[in-house]
Parts: C-alpha cells; structure tokens; sequence
C-alpha cells in the first residue's frame, strides 16, 4: 500500500532539495559564463539567428544538465556507505520516488526556464552594449520550447527509471539501454516488414526500395489521443520506476 | 520484539544459502550480543531485520510488522548503526535538523547532550571526523530517535579505549524495558558487563541463544595447570589452561564470552545438551 505524509513529505523533498542544492548552483553558475560568451561571440555577430540560437542553448542544458542530474539522483542509494542511512530514514518509498522526481522534472524545468531566462536577459543587455544589436527576449511558451519540455519530461521518466535499476554508471547504461532498444525495435520492424512485403525490399539494402501499401504507425483521429496516449505512457513509467525502487531498496538476494 | 521462523535467504539464485531454516526470539527489553564467525551471517541477518534485504522463506516479524513492507513507521522505531558508512559535509546540528524531523520522537535536548558528554566537536563537518568519531555520533543521533530497536553492527571498532566504555556507558543508561538492543562484534570483550543475553550464529542457524543469567548459572570459567577430563572446552593460555566445565557447585562465574564462542562453535551439543538437562 501506497503511504504518504505531507508533514514528511516537505520534509523529504526539503532535505533532497538541500542535498542537490550545491552542484546545481555550481552548473548555473558554469552555464551563465558560458551562455555569456555564446551570447557575445555568436549571437552578438548574427542577430537573425538569436532565437535559433537561445533556443539550442536552452535545449542542451536542459536535457544535458536535467538528465545528468536525473541519472544520479538516487546514486546515494546504491553507493556501499551512503545506502544504510538512505534507506534507514522513516520515509515510503512512494515519498523517496516522488520527491525525487519533482525535483529532477518538473521542479528542474521550472528553475531551469527561470535561470535562462535571466541569462537571456543579461546577455541580450550585454550584446546591446557591446554590440549595440537589439534582439527579441526568450519566451518560454514558443511551441519549440513546449515541446523541448514535453521531450525532456518523457526523458526523463526513463533516465529515472534507469537510475533507480542501474547500481553503477546509471546514466551511462541508460542510453546503452535506449539506444539498444531502438536499434532492436528497427531491426524488428525491418524484419517483418520483409517478411511481409518481401518483393519490395531488395538484399543489398536495408531501406525497402519501393513505398510500403499501409502506415505502420497508428495515427489517432484526435488530439487528446496523443495526450491520453502520453499521459498513459508516463504513468506506466512511474509505475516501473516505484516497482524498480520498492525491489532496489533489498541492498542484496534474489 | 522480533520474532524470526523458518527463514531462508541467499544471495543470488545460484548462491550458496546462508540461512535455510532460522529460527529466533528476541523479546523487548534485552541488549542481545550477536557473536560469529567471519561471513557466519551476521550482517545479514541484522539487514534481515532491518528491512534492507529480504528473505525468499519463512517468516519475518520485528515489532509486529513485517520488515520487508518497509513502512515508515517501522522504520521510525529501528535504528542501524552500519559497520561502515559515511556521513555528509554538515555540521552535527545541521544533520540533526535536517534528518531528525522525520522521527516522530526526535529528542534534540538529549541529542545536545550526548554530543557533549561524547566530546563530539559542534562546528567541525561531520565528513571530516575519524572514523570512530563518526560512529560516536551516529550512536547518539540514534538514541536520541527514542526508536525502539537499535541495531549495532561492530559498534565498537574503531573507538579508542575511554570510547568504549563510553560506550557502554550510554547503552546502559538509555536502556528501558520497552526498548531492545541487538549488537554484533567480533570484539567479544567489548560487550563484557553491558549484555543480557548472547546468540551465536553459525553454520546458517542460532548455535545458541540464552540469557548471561542462565549461562553464568550453568557454566563455570577457571584457568588450571592441567587440561581437565571433564572439560566442556579449554584454551592454552599463559597461566595453563582456561576451561569451561559445569558449574556443579553453584559459585557465580563471570562469563567469559570468547571461550563460550568456542564452546558453541566446537561443540553445540554439549551446551544444549547441558541447558536442557537443567532447565528439566
């Protein structure tokens, strides 16, 4: 049975937040140098590209930064000498996995767009000045950004997922693992598509040469579909991600 | 207090099992001593009932609930003090703060307290203590939980001479009937004058388990020139020879708990035979 405090709970998501409070502000602090210089040497000579430009750099530091945080957020759990006091704490395991992933996905996101946003504005203030370029502000509600967002809310579930299951170089393993399977679910999908259609694939090259008579990938007639279908998916992870934690919490057996 | 049937663990589906068939009691108001050989089982029996591994078979209760359900009342009312760990970069108070808010009975007064009568330094990082330090602290945080069952795992390695008897020291002052602790060590001696009651696991089961009181009763510790015939067990030492037989005039005999190891480890029968003919 699933056990939840609020009492305990602010306090868990309090301590974790505290726990991981020290790299983030040292990567912020790493990431605003280097947004500067980008700012100043990249988007400063070539104002028509700024937005592309704030976009990618959003991007990478968000699922670069987001993920790697993700990846190792339960690494005291596996460690030999942190584990003990971990998991001795009065805390369910729904708390620990919750607070967790608050923090990593929607907690990150929330501070992330808020931290870019504040570089966006600093380096645009310093293009103008040295450059004298007047350039349009980040908005963090372009489709682009949403759907970068939705992105890395789906990444990572899996990346916490991975973190929770993996004992040693979690994140590392993660994308074998994905990558792993993407090439597995290609090959299959290759492979019945021969089986099926045999005369419109040749043996010397991997793509069919000729169009295949049907679409493979169900197309939903609405849009909540897609959502019901995404939504679905992301509560199935969390659901692996307590299984994976409820049995990861055993230190060793079967 | 706990109550363990029947139980099986191994380590992996192809290990080797360390228990087939324990079985244990231990009531509520006992400071238990967990004697054993290297890889006898001991830290594993203590995360057994910990919660932090769980058995394949049998039956586990620790104040009546099933350790493996890891429910955070459970886990409000046992404390590990691990044989290694290691602490965060944060000041005692801070730890304090920060992690005794999640026991229900957290006492910070005693927690103070116990800080300074274990000379613990207030300002220095926890991260940055010695090892002995460290478990010191560990030790009065986890009185200081008021949980009801602590488990120490080798608590006294590593800890100085006047540690030790600090040690025991706290242990004896904080104990109370509605509270259990359970220690194992390799350091017998350690546990000499603090422990009511001695387990020796061995061999994937309890060799033995009885109070000091009854062994103290039932067995008598003498050093001799010569080995006896009627000896239950006997080690070479400076002296001659110290030997365990029968307490057949009733004298009290300190119990020396490294010669009563080598008495169940070499022979179990003997002693269990000898405790069922008196308890008869």
């Amino acid at each position: 049975m699933i056990q939840f405090s609020p009492r305990r709970f602010g306090r868990v998501i309090q301590n974790d937040a505290l726990r991981i409070m020290r790299p983030v502000l040292y990567t912020t602090v790493a990431l605003f140098g280097l947004t500067m210089l980008v700012y100043l040497f990249r988007a400063g000579r070539v104002s028509d590209q700024a937005q592309g430009v704030q976009h990618v750099l959003f991007g990478c530091y968000l699922i670069g930064a987001g993920l790697l945080l993700t990846g190792v957020a339960f690494q005291d759990m596996h460690h030999p000498l942190d584990r003990y006091q971990y998991l001795m704490l009065p805390v369910s395991s729904f708390e620990r996995l919750m607070s967790r992933f608050l923090l990593t996905g929607p907690l990150f996101v929330l501070y992330g767009t808020l931290a870019f946003m504040a570089f966006d504005i600093v380096g645009k203030q310093l293009v103008m000045m040295y450059w004298e370029i007047r350039q349009p502000p980040f908005s963090p509600f372009t489709a682009q950004t949403k759907s970068l967002v939705l992105w890395y809310m789906l990444a990572h579930l899996v990346t916490l997922t991975g973190g929770i299951c993996f004992r040693t170089h979690a994140f590392l393993k993660t994308i074998l693992f994905l990558l792993g399977l993407v090439l597995a679910l290609t090959l299959v999908e290759n492979a019945a598509e021969r089986m099926f259609f045999p005369d419109l694939f040749s043996w010397t090259q991997f793509e069919n040469i000729t169009p295949l008579p049907l679409e493979l990938m169900p197309r939903f007639a609405v849009s909540w579909m897609n959502v019901a279908f995404v939504v679905g998916l992301c509560g199935w992870m969390f659901y692996v991600a307590y299984v994976c934690l409820r049995d990861h919490e055993a230190s060793d057996g079967v | 207090m706990i109550d363990v049937k029947n139980l099986g663990f191994r380590y992996s589906r192809r290990g080797e099992t360390l228990f087939s068939n324990l079985n244990l009691h231990l009531p509520a108001g006992t400071i238990c001593g967990l004697l054993g050989a290297n890889g006898a089982g001991k830290s594993t029996l203590l995360r057994l009932i910990a919660g932090l591994s769980f058995p394949q078979s049998g039956h586990c209760r620790v104040l009546d609930r099933e350790p493996r359900q890891r429910n955070p009342a459970f886990l409000a009312e046992v404390f590990l003090l691990p044989e290694e760990f290691q602490l965060p970069a944060l000041q005692p108070a801070s730890y304090a703060r920060r992690y005794g808010g999640l026991y229900p009975r957290f006492d910070y007064p005693m927690f103070h307290r116990l800080l300074g009568e274990l000379q613990i330094p207030h300002q220095q990082k926890l991260s940055t203590l010695s090892q002995g330090q460290k478990k010191k602290f560990l030790l009065a945080f986890g009185l200081a939980t008021q949980a009801r069952l602590l488990i120490l795992d080798e608590p006294t390695n590593g800890l100085d001479i006047p540690s030790k008897t600090q040690f025991r020291r706290l242990l004896i002052d904080h104990f109370d009937p509605g509270r259990s602790f359970l220690i194992s060590t390799h350091q017998s001696y350690d546990l000499q004058g603090l422990i009511d009651s001695v387990m020796v696991l061995a061999q994937g089961e309890v060799l033995l388990h009885e109070t000091v009181e009854t062994l103290e009763s039932q067995l008598q510790t003498t050093v001799e020139q010569k080995q006896p015939a009627d000896a239950l067990y006997s080690e070479r030492s400076l002296e001659g020879f110290k030997v365990i037989r029968r307490n057949e005039n009733g004298e009290g005999s300190r119990l020396d708990l490294e010669m009563l190891f080598g008495l169940a480890i070499t022979g179990p029968a003997k002693i269990r035979e000898l405790l069922r003919r008196e308890a008869a």
